[in-house]
């Protein structure tokens, strides 16, 4: 079954084909992505859900170029990136993506500032400082550039994240899980700044996730199980959502 | 462009600089040692400098003649054997030579001579040196009143004015023997004092100060000739230049044979020529140096193999932003490089430091040792720097490429602890055994054979060799030795299993400790089997014991004799009476029971009807007279003594020659001897007081009393403190390895915050968990000792084999005082290294260890 999320070919941000992931061999063989086919399309954030050992989270792995697909074709704005070696992956992935993940999202060793301007530092690139000031401002993290992670609330920790995902204005932006050891009220206020960037900034974003609330957040919800997309919601509500991963059997 | 690699290499120095302490300390005391290697050998030719070379140090350029080259170029004409002196010596006409050279703008004659002085009532020897006319060639410095300045003044050294009480104003005789045999005396004047000279080769002497015209006078009708000429230079030349148009102006009149060197080259042919020794002390302690240095480097390496295990979650995450696989090592690189260089400058400071102290120490307190001066050479500050450095880098290297080659995704895993695999490669343990083999076979070798230089190589090669299978053995010994004595309790068996958790990291961390003790161990073995050895063979060298000589020849009275038998010390005293003469000289007999007991060899006893004479005899017979006339032959039992007293028991002495104790009593030549055996545990203070002793007992001067005691004694003081010196430059490669072990243990703790905070959860009590990291310590440690010890015996032992091979038999002789004590010193510091880490692991609440990423 092939899902795809509604688009034109013309603003796809990433796009899979005949996707398949398959770990061990023999007895302990584990099919981890079945030939998942799926284009998500830009300016859009997208949530992906599923039961444990669905999958979503090797989908985004291998989506981020953080693993290695056994099969199949990925492209990120139109490069193919299976083909990559690691240099060249390792570039697109500063270049082209950037991530929030669950924790341990920041360098302790740095600061706030030094970690948002990060990617760019590897890269030997010179930051916007205006874009830079722009973030910052909307994520309320003027006070806090000097601190190291230690010194920041969780929140702001995460906020520090986005910040650093979305300076490089990416292609797209990975988050696994990203409110996932937030409080309530700290991950609703990320999300919303997730959502916002998509609104305001045009920023594509795609998000692993289990939590109904988070997805109800997104634009479009894919559903997935055993290595494979069966589903789709489109402005999820968190009713919707649940209804639609109770009938997965979750 | 803004250096992100550099900037996280510092905030990680920075954050996590408490864990860079023990490879700062290895690195430091490892250069340390290079540098205060470097720096001895300088300060002993700045010293010498100061001293030997006082005389031409202000020069430009010194002059000698060559002796040995015109000795080396003999011609027809030098019909005695002897180069014609011409050709080499430094007279009136090279000084103008010299002068006369384009270039030179003064020179000096240094005077060769020695005058004798005769002040007060008494006669003393004393050395020349003359006044220059340009001022800033003299050597000598005035300490009060005037240089002289005519044929009848002259200047002391205060030493020695001060010593033989003379002061200025006194007038002396001085008088000099000229080459016919006459002498030459002059009154002069003291017009001046002049400062004490340094110069070991006369500062034995009163030095003279003297002016030009006087040493004329004392050199007689002769030319006067010098022992070097020094010489300024008018500045704007060049040296080199100048150097072979004074050698060409010299062999114009017909001197040929000269060097003309600069005064740090003359100071470093000197140096050699009154040293000797000196390079090889560097090179014996540069190799300890390069010892010090490779175990700082196991430190290193395994420092940062855990520093990057533990940051492994961090690099991932720099992996996943987008930093290359470049650019992670070479932060790891930067890192590593920083570290090493400070901690290299760092270890500079250090051996400048022990070595000022050392010197300022040295010049206190040995008053011959004023001189010495501290040198620190441009290369005992750059070389150490650079090998520190160095070796930083290449030991980070390995480290740096595994966290090179960590996954993005690790980043996403939960904190698991990513324990960075070192298997062996195959290339490693085919190249271990190879190099094993061939070095054990060259030992091996060597050993039968007597050979020290084949086998020194074997070990070279044999023991890096065991060293790269390091990782076959070592975690498999500590897991073994772990489970016999982990006595069934959970801490015990927990710190066995962790202690072999990373077997690359044990193998490191042991290996370090591992090379210190060998070392060690493979000195203490093979000193004592050389000694032991040595012992045998200097027994049979050095026959007797101690020997009394009666110079008055008056006899032994057999009361004093009586008297020396009952002193501390003395085992077996007989008397020997001279009984008649032989081609070996004076032939003595004594009692043939006391001789068999005397002597320090058994093999070597005369039994009936023959002789023990020194090794100089060589058939198997000897001829001899008895001072009543009496003739025959004996036979020879010839020793290895080379001065030896031909001697034979009374028994046969009166069948043979037919004179009794009786008999030899009576006569007039009676001369006697006394032969000793002392206590073998006798110190060399207390054969001093036995030799005072024995002179009071037996009424005789103390140089009366010789033998070979002393020399077997020197030896031993020899191969004593050789060892303990060696022993002393080791320990340091041991200390380093002992911080490894420290550092490998404190970190190990902080990888496994989580899993011991779960262990104090599930009930493990604080003495538990400090307990298993004492145990966990103490394994790596102790097994990494005994299997040193184990490893350094056999090279010990094969190596005394091949050195004393070519002696003769070796007697095996194992220091196991001194093996225990450095197994218990190993146990005690790895369980001392475990306190802080066991301190700090205790101190943390269960579940704070749980919370932390």
């Amino acid at each position: 079954m092939t899902i795809t999320a509604p688009h034109t070919s013309t603003d796809i941000a990433v796009h899979a084909t005949n996707l398949s992931k398959i770990y061990g061999a023999g007895t302990t063989r584990v099919e981890a992505l079945r030939g998942v086919e799926v284009s998500f399309a830009r300016g859009k954030f997208t949530a992906i859900m599923g039961p444990s050992g669905s999958g979503k989270s090797t989908l985004m792995h291998c989506l981020a170029g953080l693993d290695d697909a056994s099969g199949g074709s990925i492209y990120i704005g139109g490069t193919d990136i299976s083909k990559l070696n690691d240099d060249a992956l390792t570039k697109m992935r500063r270049e082209k993506v950037g991530f929030v993940f669950q924790s341990f999202n920041l360098v302790p060793t740095l600061t706030a500032e030094a970690n948002i301007l990060l990617p760019l530092a590897l890269a030997g690139k010179k930051h916007d400082a205006a874009w830079l000031e722009t973030i910052v401002a909307t994520l309320g993290l003027k006070d806090r550039l000097t601190h190291k992670p230690h010194e920041l609330s969780g929140g702001q920790q995460q906020r520090v994240a986005v910040a650093r995902a979305l300076l490089t204005r990416p292609e797209v932006v990975f988050g696994d899980e990203p409110t996932g050891n937030l409080d309530s009220r700290t991950g609703a206020e990320v999300l919303s700044l997730l959502r916002s960037s998509t609104r305001e900034m045009g920023q594509t974003i795609i998000m692993v996730t289990h939590d109904a609330i988070a997805a109800s957040y997104a634009d479009t919800v894919l559903l997935m199980k055993d290595g494979e997309l069966v589903g789709q919601l489109e402005d999820p509500t968190v009713e919707s959502v649940t209804q639609a991963l109770s009938g997965l059997g979750v | 462009m803004y250096n992100s690699v550099l900037q996280l290499a510092l905030a990680n120095l920075k954050t996590y600089s408490r864990r860079f302490i023990a490879v700062t300390l290895a690195v430091m005391i490892g250069t340390a040692f290079l540098g205060a290697t470097l720096m001895v050998n300088a300060s002993a030719t700045e010293s010498l400098k100061n001293s030997i070379g006082s005389s031409y140090a202000n020069s430009d350029l010194v002059i000698h003649g060559d002796y040995s080259a015109a000795y080396d170029n003999l011609d027809a004409a030098d019909t005695d054997g002897e180069p014609d002196p011409v050709g080499y010596q430094l007279g009136a006409k090279a000084l103008k030579a010299v002068e006369g050279t384009a270039g030179v703008s003064a020179a000096h004659g240094a005077a060769g001579t020695s005058v004798s002085v005769h002040a007060g009532s008494k006669d003393y020897f004393a050395s020349v040196s003359t006044v220059a006319k340009d001022p800033r060639l003299t050597s000598t410095v005035l300490e009060s009143g005037a240089l002289p300045s005519s044929s009848d003044q002259v200047a002391v050294d205060a030493t020695y004015a001060g010593e033989y009480n003379i002061s200025r104003g006194d007038v002396l005789d001085v008088a000099s023997a000229t080459e016919d045999g006459k002498e030459i005396s002059k009154q002069v004047k003291v017009t001046g004092i002049t400062e004490a000279s340094n110069d070991p080769l006369t500062g034995a002497n009163m030095s003279l100060t003297v002016s030009q015209s006087l040493l004329e006078a004392l050199s007689g009708p002769g030319e006067t000739t010098y022992q070097s000429i020094a010489l300024l230079s008018v500045g704007s030349v060049d040296l080199d230049t100048l150097k072979t148009s004074i050698t060409s102006a010299l062999a114009s009149e017909g001197i040929e044979y000269t060097t003309v060197l600069t005064p740090d080259e003359q100071i470093v042919k000197d140096v050699a020529n009154f040293s000797g020794g000196n390079d090889q002390l560097t090179i014996v302690l540069l190799v300890f140096a390069l010892i010090a240095l490779v175990v700082t480097g196991l430190v290193v390496m395994n420092t940062f193999a855990v520093l990057i295990a533990q940051r492994t979650r961090e690099l991932a995450l720099m992996r996943t932003l987008g930093a290359l696989r470049s650019q992670i090592r070479s932060s790891v690189l930067i890192e590593a490089l920083l570290v090493g260089l400070l901690a290299s400058a760092a270890g500079v400071l250090l051996a400048t430091g022990i070595m000022a102290g050392l010197i300022a120490i040295l010049g206190a307190t040995v008053p011959s040792m004023s001189f010495a001066i501290l040198a620190v050479p441009v290369q005992a500050i750059v070389v150490p720097i650079l090998a520190g450095t160095l070796i930083t880098l290449v030991a980070a290297w390995v480290p740096a490429g595994k966290a090179m080659s960590v996954s993005p995704l690790a980043a996403l895993r939960p904190a698991d602890d990513v324990a960075m695999g070192n298997k062996a490669g195959k290339v490693r343990i085919v190249c271990g055994l190879l190099l094993l083999f061939a070095g054990a076979a060259a030992l091996a070798y060597g050993a039968i054979e007597g050979d020290i230089l084949i086998a020194f190589g074997g070990g070279m090669l044999s023991f890096p060799g065991i060293l790269m299978l390091g990782s076959l053995f070592l975690p498999k010994t500590v897991s073994a030795i772990g489970n016999l004595t982990s006595g069934g309790t959970v801490p015990g068996k927990l710190a066995s299993l962790n202690a072999v958790r990373n077997p690359g990291r044990t193998t490191a961390t042991a290996t370090a400790l591992l090379i210190g003790v060998t070392l060690v161990s493979m000195m203490m073995v093979g000193a004592q089997t050389a000694k032991s050895s040595l012992g045998d063979a200097l027994g049979s060298e050095y026959l007797v014991d101690i020997q009394i000589l009666d110079y008055d020849q008056k006899g032994f009275s057999t009361d004093a004799i009586a008297k020396a038998a009952t002193l501390d010390g003395v085992e077996v005293i007989t008397e020997l009476g001279s009984v008649g003469t032989s081609a070996e000289g004076e032939l003595y007999a004594t009692d043939p029971a006391l001789l068999a007991r005397v002597l320090n060899s058994d093999k070597q006893v005369p039994g009936s009807g023959e002789i023990l004479t020194g090794s100089t005899h060589e058939a198997s017979t000897l001829a001899a007279t008895s001072y009543t006339g009496a003739s025959g032959e004996l036979k020879a039992l010839v020793s290895d003594s080379n001065s030896f007293r031909p001697v034979m028991g009374w028994d046969t002495a009166e069948r043979v020659l037919g004179i009794t104790p009786a008999v030899a009593a009576e006569a007039t030549q009676h001369e006697s001897l006394l032969w000793l055996k002392a206590d073998d545990n006798l110190d060399a203070a207390a054969l001093r007081t036995l030799q005072t002793d024995l002179a009071v007992a037996l009424g005789v001067e103390e140089f009366a009393i010789g033998g070979g005691m002393k020399e077997m004694q020197m030896f031993n003081t020899v191969i004593d403190m050789l060892l303990m010196i060696v022993s002393g430059l080791l320990a340091v490669a041991v200390l380093i390895a002992l911080i490894g072990v420290a550092n490998t243990l404190s970190l190990s703790v902080l990888e496994r915050t989580r899993e011991n905070s779960l262990l104090r959860a599930l009930g493990l009590t604080r003495g538990q968990l400090k307990k298993m990291l004492a145990t966990e310590a103490v394994l790596i440690g102790g097994v990494a000792a005994l299997l040193g010890v184990l490893l350094g015996s056999a090279y010990g032992l094969l190596g005394a084999q091949s050195v004393m091979g070519a002696f003769g038999a070796m007697s095996v002789s194992i220091p196991w005082l001194q093996l225990a004590g450095v197994i218990a010193v190993s146990v005690v510091a790895a369980l001392a290294a475990s306190i802080v880490p066991a301190r700090r692991a205790a101190k943390l609440a269960p579940v704070q260890g749980l919370a932390s990423d």
